[in-house]
């Protein structure tokens, strides 16, 4: 347990003192936002429909931009070898890495969430869905992410390989996500995505750690 | 048996003889299907001759999801047991795979252009066969993308594991959710629904496809054991030398 | 020759139905041309190999 918080203090420590990876994946969220408001203001109201989708869409892509660095600096410098030698089973440590890249880049995108959601013109009655969604479903794009980042350990080109690996995935969670955001707006009734997307939450926290670990063992065999 | 079979040439002489009959059955069946499809079937009272593509569309459909089966099925033979041709056939399966997915797509797209007005929908079904795209498309350039041969081979066969979710939402999307594509009509609880004057030309041409699939995955099989032997010359080659 | 444009205009549908035959049979000839190309590349080295160490 110990080790757990000791690899997540560590990790998030190092996030801090670089920032790269928040400032990337939260740059690129509002970058990509502005632009879509650009392209789109002329029309307000085809704006504000397609908002709840252009956010989910970004919002994934931001997160895919993380990706690859969630191991490869402990890949480089060696203590991954390390950490995989240690008692607490990889699993475990697959969360605590997938939790600490949680909240360097996917919770600040929740906290961006509703100046984007102004940005692009999405109702506000929507705001609390979108947030409540993000909340659920950044995780599971963290947890599913991690198995695409053991995976492509060492490949060439492994950002876009990682991007095109997690897609198939990584599709649930943006149709659900969107749908969650917009049964606000529709009026019927959010809960019924939500819980899907709390399902594949549960589903990721259960068995991404085991795949992620798997994927790990092979790469550094 | 599995350690039976890894000899490679024990697998040669065993699926060796198989591979006349593979090209005999695809090419009799596919000749038999492809006749009664386009000539001796009748056309849908409500579709026309559109439900023809039907005899290309649905077998290439099976066949995407059963190519996939498949290599996760030998997949996790090869992580396992860790059989040294398992992960041969996982690899020589996939591009195989994404062929007769873009088929089933590709067709598909023109029967529902004439059927249902449009190209493209994004509904479960058609949008869970193009992630199925995305998926074999994935395994080819992940097992390329590393020097180390072994390690894409492990790191394919595990995606393979991880992506075979998948195939059960393809399989029931049309049941699970509201689609524009039609449910099942052969392989269901309740045995075909299908009248034989279409069910005869659907088997037929499904028959004749996976005789062809066979065939090219023990070919594939052979070239990869010839290129072995080949690899294995070399580096003694280099060691008299 | 009419029967035979019949055939090819199918009532309207030819357009989209020999499209479709015609993609899928490209898209197995190619598969199947790739793997005999491959096998015979690698039959041909491992023939070349064979028989110059002899």
């Amino acid at each position: 347990m110990a080790i757990l918080c000791a690899i997540i203090a560590n990790d998030l420590r190092l996030a801090w003192r670089r920032g790269a990876d928040t400032l990337t994946a939260v740059g690129f969220f509002v970058l990509a936002a502005l632009l879509f408001g650009f392209g789109l203001g002329g029309d307000p109201s085809a704006l504000a429909r397609a908002a709840a989708g252009l956010i989910w869409v970004t919002a994934l892509l931001a997160s895919m931009l993380a990706l690859e660095r969630m191991f490869a600096a402990d890949f480089e410098d060696g203590s991954l070898d390390g950490l995989m030698m240690t008692d607490a089973p990889l699993e475990l440590i697959m969360l605590a890495k997938a939790a600490a890249h949680w909240i360097t880049t996917g919770l600040p995108l929740i906290v961006a969430a509703p100046g984007i959601g102004l940005m692009l013109n999405l109702p506000t009655d929507a705001f609390a869905a979108l947030m409540l969604a993000l909340l659920f479903g950044t995780p599971t794009l963290t947890l599913i992410g991690a198995i695409g980042a053991a995976l492509t350990l060492g490949a060439r080109r492994g950002g876009v390989l990682i991007s095109l690996l997690v897609l198939p995935l990584y599709i649930p969670v943006l149709i659900f996500g969107v749908a969650a955001t917009e049964t606000a707006l529709s009026g019927a009734a959010m809960d019924a995505r939500l819980m899907a997307l709390g399902g594949f939450f549960l589903a990721a926290l259960a068995l991404a750690p085991f795949a992620a670990a798997a994927a790990l063992r092979q790469a550094v065999r | 048996m599995l350690n039976f079979l890894a000899n490679p040439a024990r697998f040669m002489r065993i699926f060796g003889p198989l591979l006349p009959w593979c090209w005999a059955v695809a090419v009799l069946a596919g000749g038999a299907g492809l006749v009664l499809a386009l000539f001796a079937s009748p056309a849908d009272y409500q579709q026309g001759d559109s439900v023809r593509i039907m005899y290309i569309h649905v077998p290439s459909a099976w066949m995407a999801l059963g190519a996939y089966t498949v290599i996760a099925a030998f997949s996790a033979i090869a992580l396992v047991w860790k059989h040294p041709l398992a992960h041969v056939v996982a690899e020589a399966a996939a591009p195989l795979g994404a062929g007769f997915t873009a088929i089933c797509l590709v067709t598909g797209m023109l029967w529902g252009k004439t059927s249902w007005g449009t190209w493209w929908v994004w509904d479960a079904r058609l949008t869970s066969v193009l992630v199925l795209l995305f998926l074999y498309l994935g395994l080819i350039a992940l097992r390329g993308a590393f020097d180390d041969e072994s390690r894409g081979q492990r790191a394919a066969a595990l995606l393979a594991l991880v992506g075979f979710v998948n195939i059960p939402i393809i399989k029931f999307s049309v049941e699970w959710w509201a689609t524009l594509h039609q449910p099942a009509s052969v392989l269901r609880a309740g045995g075909p629904a299908i009248h034989p004057s279409m069910l005869w030309p659907l088997s037929l041409m499904a028959v004749a496809f996976m005789a062809y699939f066979a065939a090219l995955l023990i070919l594939s099989v052979r070239t990869e054991i010839a290129r072995r032997k080949a690899e294995a010359l070399i580096v003694a080659g280099r060691r008299q030398s | 020759m009419q029967t035979l444009l019949d055939f090819i205009r199918l009532n309207g549908y030819g357009i989209y139905v020999w499209p479709a035959f015609v993609f899928a049979a490209a898209v197995l000839a190619f598969m199947g041309l790739r793997v005999r190309a491959r096998l015979r590349a690698a039959e041909a080295l491992l023939t070349r190999l064979e028989g110059g160490s002899r």
